[in-house]
């Protein structure tokens, strides 16, 4: 496909743990990496508690990352430290017991590395270019509860360029008035507080807040999930013709699968903390590889009597469909822009399906 | 949908209204449907088109500003608009059920989850078998009266034979189906825990261990498990060897013993169940004991018992009874249909006096109820709620009579006093409210009505009734008593409402069950607390369970499986549902049937093929139009503009009329009535009506229905 596109975001190996009591620790995104192309619509599938979230508010810096790197337009925005001290660790405890020069030589060198490297790290994550995080906006689900119900329409949308540093009453009632417009209100609601809204036009507001700071990514955190189904289709075309006008980069976080397939040109599947499989949405569609993501697909229920009768559901149970005793699974593409999260043995049979189509 | 299927819910004329500040808000317009049994009725439409406020009032829960304009909602035999809170009481919950939308709001935060599950199941048993035990005392004796009457010989004791019987099945049967149920879910973690070692997979293998010994344990039964001294040792043993293999990271024995109580599961499963009540005739009427048998060779036993004397002579009293009481009910009912028509005669014409209005409904109630054949199993006939609902409407006309007197007398004196102060030159300070009477010839209309109803059903019902099945129905209503004599000894114990609870708790995609069940609300998550809140509802065995969005909040792999238990619980005991949603994916999985809303009226009613593959009415086609399904990519979606009306000032004519771009001048002036496309297929638009001109689907709906293939 258009894969000359500049690369807008880019997550590599972007861990958050959290630290449920002094012995457990909950690895909420374990190792997961992808990168959104420009005027891209991503899509984030999987089902409650998979990460999917976390994943969407950590590149977004609403929590620190535990280890991994995101790069936004390039520059590292993001970065945790965590791989880098467990780097050390294990070279501090196998020095410990070295004896040979040399090896003791190159784990100096590997801690000076690591330590570097932590240091920059940190640094990149404290100082990251705040204009350029600006440029990352977010959707958030309930459009009710992510509404300040004291402030006016206007002061809502306003909020963002406020803290920008935009001082000029003019410019920024300008600017509401055009956002409103684009978002299919108008002027007169600006005054208007958010209760006096229906539940599609609240989520406009959403929309509007986030696109008035001139974004080039936004991430939606299932926008429509909250919404009736005639006032879906009013946002879904919203986002449509934004991302047409605009040329709006979408990360596109949601648990309805239709929806996802409709809207977004790529898409990743989690599992558990883990990323299993992206691919381009056709391709996914057709050729689901891993299984969990067969199982994802054979639960969407169709508008189809005839189909929704014959529809097997397939069960998923990681014990009994992998086999890694001995062999770990990474994620590797098996061809054609299609990655899946398996071993040696698995990557040879998936490479094989993918051969043949 | 055939007209032979029992109709276990009938919704008449139904409208509801709201109090608000700004008036009076008309939510449901005078809607009507039934609902089969073992069917599902998908009831779909955006917020605010009344879907709510129906289930809500038929599960009696309305909100407090609720006006029940008109309407009969009939269950059971009875009108649940009409019946004291009392018998509600009775209904709710536990013959029709709801799982609500919002599962904070169903839970006690201060109770843990298992107790709320098991409350509900023990209590209810409780009541239960108070109930069916007056309910089989009345039959028992109507039976024994009717009996009677029809032979010469008599045996009292044979009641108290046949209930030594049905003592006999529970004693055995009870802890057969707990220790069954433990057995089949000890196969599956013995499973689980032998793959998982094998893969190396094991993540928490004493708790596993912990799990799996107490099912070990569970199975042990005289039917199920019956190596209980081997079992048991093998239980107990599990948790050593898993600390053990822990420690040593060789987790063989703990392996070898899980396989061989795998053997003996799989061996005690694979046996045949045992015919109980074959059972109990042979220990009761034969008088044998039970010994070391096993099951096959008891069913081969006891088999001959069900082909004894007593058996036979139960069968042929109770055919020779219903066959009586049919004769005795055709004959009362013919009766009732000629006062019926006299009764209607006098109440068409001019009004009687009140006293002999309520002389006339008494009597011909009386006539009525005699219709009724006592040992009908399903109370499905009109008569039962007749005397209430004929009573009632008699009582609201001369109420009225009185009430139009007394308020003409207010506006005539207000009048009076207004032009007198006028003709003195001052001007009134209030006007004279308008006089408000009440319609006397509608009521009067509404008694007929009731009259003739009753009338149609008895003469349709007089056909069915001369041309029974007698064999058939003996089966059926032998069938019922020993159901009913079965509840009355039933016990459910707490350690068996546990694990029902659980096994529940599985089903509904809980991991972790016999943790989970000690927990509180809190410790949940919204997905977790919503299959709580379904599982509480399942355990109920209600006859009518009305859904209201359940799945909405939960992904789509959770979404199919609750959306398969609930279709497997509908086959497994025929329960109706009445499925609420807005999810056009879900309906179709779902619905045998569905019922389109729309500003409180059903704009089209159908199977799921007529709805999904030939939707006749705008709106259907405008829902369709607004959601993608896999396929359709790229292409803009169609969303329904504007918003729906504000039923205070419901629109004159057709209430989609203004976001409808397929509406004609009619629409605006004339509610559509309810056309009849095909015999199951209704839809109120005016595009049906012979002079409309021919408007096509939407593009988008048409492709789609042809990719289905779903034009046939």
């Amino acid at each position: 496909m258009e894969d000359n596109r500049e690369v807008l975001l880019k997550v590599e190996n972007l861990c958050q743990y959290f630290k449920l009591d002094l012995t457990t620790v909950n690895k909420a995104v374990d190792n997961v990496s992808f990168d959104i192309k420009k005027g891209e619509v991503f899509g984030l599938v999987g089902e409650s508690g998979c990460g999917k979230t976390t994943t969407g508010r950590s590149i977004i810096k609403l929590y620190d990352i535990t280890s991994g790197n995101v790069y936004f337009k390039g520059q590292r925005i993001c970065a945790g430290v965590q791989s880098y001290k467990d780097a050390i660790k294990a070279a501090k405890a196998e020095k410990r017991s070295c004896k040979d020069e040399k090896r003791i030589a190159e784990l100096d060198k590997v801690i000076s590395d690591n330590k570097a490297q932590m240091e920059s790290a940190k640094r990149d994550h404290k100082k990251a270019d705040r204009k350029l995080v600006n440029e990352i906006q977010m959707i958030f689900q309930d459009p009710i509860a992510s509404l300040d119900p004291r402030m006016t329409v206007r002061d809502i949308i306003a909020e963002g360029l406020v803290i920008k540093g935009i001082k000029d009453k003019q410019v920024i009632d300008n600017k509401v008035y055009e956002m409103l417009e684009t978002v299919g209100l108008v002027r007169e609601h600006a005054s208007r507080y958010p209760h006096e809204f229906s539940g599609g036009q609240r989520q406009r507001i959403g929309v509007a807040r986030a696109i008035a700071m001139q974004p080039s990514l936004i991430i939606a955190d299932e926008p429509i999930s909250a919404l009736d189904v005639s006032i879906r289709a009013q946002i879904m075309n919203l986002l449509n013709d934004l991302r047409e006008k605009m040329g709006l980069t979408i990360l596109f976080i949601a648990h309805d699968l239709s929806v996802v397939k409709y809207f977004s040109d790529r898409i990743g599947v989690m599992y558990y903390g883990h990323m299993v499989e992206l691919a381009s949405s056709d391709e996914l569609f057709k050729h689901p590889l891993h299984p969990y993501t067969r199982s994802l697909l054979s639960a969407i229920p169709q508008p189809d009597p005839n189909y929704e009768r014959n529809r097997k559901r397939i069960v998923y149970n990681p014990v009994a469909d992998h086999d890694y005793r001995n062999d770990a699974p990474t994620f590797r593409e098996v061809g054609n822009g299609h990655f899946v999260l398996c071993n040696d043995a698995e990557f040879e049979k998936y490479s094989k399906i993918v051969a043949e189509n | 949908m055939s007209t032979d299927k029992e109709k276990k819910l009938q919704v008449k004329d139904l409208t509801i209204s709201f109090r608000t500040v700004n008036g009076k808000l008309q939510a449901v317009r005078d809607i009507s449907f039934d609902l089969y049994k073992g069917e599902t009725l998908a009831i779909v439409g955006e917020s605010g088109s009344g879907k709510s406020a129906t289930s809500k009032t038929i599960l009696g829960i309305s909100a407090a500003n609720t006006i029940i304009e008109s309407g009969e909602i009939l269950y059971d035999g009875k009108d649940l608009l009409k019946i004291s809170e009392d018998d509600y009481h009775k209904i709710r919950g536990d013959k029709i059920s709801m799982i609500f939308q919002d599962p904070l709001s169903s839970l006690n935060p201060i109770m843990r989850i298992g107790n709320q599950i098991t409350e509900a199941m023990i209590l209810k048993n409780k009541a239960n078998r108070r109930e069916s035990k007056k309910k089989l005392n009345e039959t028992l004796k109507a039976l024994a009266l009717v009996l009677k009457q029809t032979e010469s010989t008599q045996d009292d004791n044979r009641f108290a034979i046949f209930r030594k019987i049905i003592g006999m099945q529970a004693k055995y049967e009870a802890p057969y189906e707990q220790a069954h149920s433990n057995a089949v879910a000890g196969l599956k973690a013995a499973d689980d825990m032998i793959l998982s070692i094998e893969k190396d997979a094991l993540t928490n293998p004493v708790s596993d261990a912990r799990e799996l010994c107490e099912y070990f344990k569970a199975s042990i039964d005289r039917f199920v498990v019956r190596e209980a001294d081997q079992m048991k040792a093998l239980a107990k043993g599990l948790g050593k060897q898993a600390r053990a293999g822990l420690k040593s990271k060789d987790f063989s024995q703990l392996k070898a013993s899980v396989q061989q109580g795998k053997a003996l599961l799989e061996k005690a499963i694979a046996q045949e169940k045992p015919d109980f009540f074959a059972l109990g005739c042979w220990i009761v009427l034969d008088g044998n004991t039970l010994g070391e048998e096993s099951t096959q060779e008891l069913n081969a036993k006891t088999k001959a018992s069900l082909e004894g004397q007593f058996l036979k002579n139960f069968e042929s009293d109770l055919t020779s009874a219903l066959r009586f009481s049919a004769a005795k009910s055709i004959a009362n009912m013919e009766l009732a249909v000629r006062s019926l028509d006299e009764t209607i005669a006098k109440f068409s014409g001019d009004m009687p006096e009140r006293a002999e209005a309520d002389k006339l409904s008494k009597e011909i109630a009386a006539e009525v109820e005699a219709g009724i054949d006592p040992f009908e199993s399903v109370k499905s006939s009109y008569a039962y709620t007749f005397k209430v609902s004929l009573q009632s409407a008699i009582d609201v006309y001369y109420n009225d009579i009185v009430r139009n007197v007394a308020e003409q007398k207010r506006f005539d004196k207000q009048t009076a006093r207004y032009q007198a102060l006028e003709a003195k030159g001052k001007a009134p300070e209030a006007k004279v409210a308008p006089l408000s009477l009440s319609d006397l010839a509608l009521v009067q209309q509404n008694i007929v009505r009731i009259l003739s109803n009753m009338k149609e059903q008895y003469v349709s019902q007089i056909e069915v009734a001369k041309n029974y099945d007698f064999e058939k129905r003996t089966q059926t209503f032998f069938q019922h008593l020993k159901d009913t004599a079965m509840a009355e000894i039933r016990v459910i114990t707490k350690s068996m409402a546990k694990d029902r609870a659980i096994r529940v708790m599985e089903q509904v995609g809980i991991t972790e069950a016999r943790k989970r069940y000690r927990q509180y609300p809190f410790e949940f998550s919204g997905g977790m607390r919503q299959r709580i809140v379904i599982a509480i509802s399942l355990t109920a065995n209600p006859d009518i369970l009305i859904c209201d969005e359940p799945t909405t909040a939960l992904d789509v792999t959770i979404q199919s499986q609750i959306l398969e238990l609930i279709n497997n619980l509908k086959k497994e005991r025929e329960l109706s549902v009445i499925f609420i949603t807005h999810d056009l994916g879900v309906v179709a999985n779902m619905a045998d049937r569905i019922a389109v809303m729309y500003a409180g009226k059903i704009v089209e009613y159908g199977t799921s093929e007529d709805v999904f593959y030939r939707p006749a009415h705008p709106y259907t086609w405008a829902l369709l139009a607004s959601i993608p399904d896999l396929n359709s990519k790229g292409n803009k979606l169609e969303s329904i503009p504007g918003t729906p009306p504000n039923m205070i000032y419901p629109p004159k004519g057709d209430a989609f009329a203004a976001r409808n771009k397929y509406a004609m001048e009619i629409d605006f002036e004339e509610q559509p009535p309810m056309f009849q496309i095909s015999e199951t297929h209704y839809a109120a638009t005016w595009l049906l009506h012979p002079n409309a001109p021919k408007v096509e689907m939407p593009e988008i709906v048409k492709e789609r229905i042809e990719r289905m293939g779903g034009i046939n």
